[in-house]
């Protein structure tokens, strides 16, 4: 691991630099600043256009501000998440930009671990930031309203938010080309999703982690039904990355 | 004016009234349009050479599409400094 933290430095200043964390975090901070507002006022929206009268609609609760913010950062939040940190290892190789720090003593593993880290930790405070604005705004619309498991249910989405990126190393060293880093993460998220359809495989997909915390939320669950979700995200994520830098050692550059 | 957060019903019947009360939402949601646009603005005229398209491709991306264009142009446009 030669090299690893002036090489992580060196990294986080450029996604600093390349504006990588500030969309992001400006991203997910606008879907929580909507979320809210979607949840709060859609009844009067609707009653305002006029087909109010058509749905019966009840009163919005805390909980739907979080279900608004679940339904929009698992998509496009997830979306924006693997567009900007999908191309940080690929992006290099195709470049040949990493030669020169391999060549100077930088350990292959060291490099990988390092940008893998920084797109962890670009997920971990974006959705921290995004999670705190939309609990702040929860509160002002919802004055006195609790919401249970807010903080467990943020835990499991972040892993599933983990768990993509984990393919994303693994996914550079396999598949040539700028954006062969979403090749597996995204191949991996189709096939996630049509396995949804099987409640044999159900509790076991990752994807899970990013809905099924609502119904912990609103008491419907017990949180152990995240667990075998839990469990297969973080020995995924664990087996990939180090899967990835064993074959990137091997691999030509 | 009857605005009572919290309490759902009749609390707007007309539009003033709700833009008002959205007003918290709509000016942080208009601000960070506004980082994005003039950040990835900012970027485009700086640079000459993009990973595809051209400066006016860019210009008009980013200025038009909100939140999206800006993120467009940083995954897909942006070349190297």
């Amino acid at each position: 691991m030669n090299g690893f933290l002036p090489f992580l430095k060196k990294e986080i200043t450029q996604t600093l630099r390349t504006y990588k964390l500030l969309i992001l975090v400006l991203v997910l901070v606008s879907f929580a600043v909507m979320s809210p507002a979607l949840a709060r006022f859609t009844p009067e929206i609707l009653q305002l256009s006029g087909i109010e009268g058509m749905i019966a609609l009840p009163a919005p609760v805390a909980l739907d501000s979080w279900i608004q913010f679940y339904s929009t950062t698992s998509q496009m939040g997830i979306l924006a998440l693997m567009l900007i940190y999908g191309g940080i290892l690929s992006g290099e190789k195709s470049k040949g930009t990493l030669v020169l720090p391999l060549t100077h003593g930088l350990s292959r593993s060291a490099a990988l671990l390092a940008k893998y880290l920084v797109s962890v930790g670009g997920w971990t405070v974006s959705l921290a930031l995004a999670a705190l604005v939309n609990h702040l705004y929860t509160l002002y619309l919802f004055p006195g309203e609790e919401v249970a498991f807010v903080l467990g249910g943020l835990a499991s989405f972040w892993l599933c938010g983990v768990f993509l990126l984990s393919l994303v190393p693994l996914s550079s060293v396999l598949v040539k080309g700028s954006f062969g880093g979403l090749a597996l993460p995204g191949g991996v998220l189709f096939t996630l999703l049509v396995l949804m359809i099987f409640p044999d495989l159900f509790s076991f997909n990752p994807l899970l982690l990013a809905s099924s915390p609502l119904q912990v939320m609103a008491g419907v669950d017990e949180w152990t039904i995240l667990l075998p979700a839990l469990i297969t995200s973080a020995v995924t994520s664990a087996v990939a990355v180090a899967a990835a830098m064993v074959l990137f050692r091997r691999s030509s550059l | 004016m009857k605005l009572e957060f919290g309490n759902v019903v009749g609390v707007s019947d007309n539009v003033l009234d709700l833009i008002f009360a959205m007003l918290p939402f709509l000016i942080p949601i208009v601000l960070i349009q506004l980082v994005l646009m003039i950040v990835a603005l900012v970027s485009v005229l700086r640079h000459d050479s993009f990973k595809m398209g051209n400066k006016v491709v860019w210009v008009l991306v980013v200025v038009l599409i909100n939140i999206i264009g800006p993120i467009l142009y940083f995954v897909l446009g942006r070349g190297d400094d």
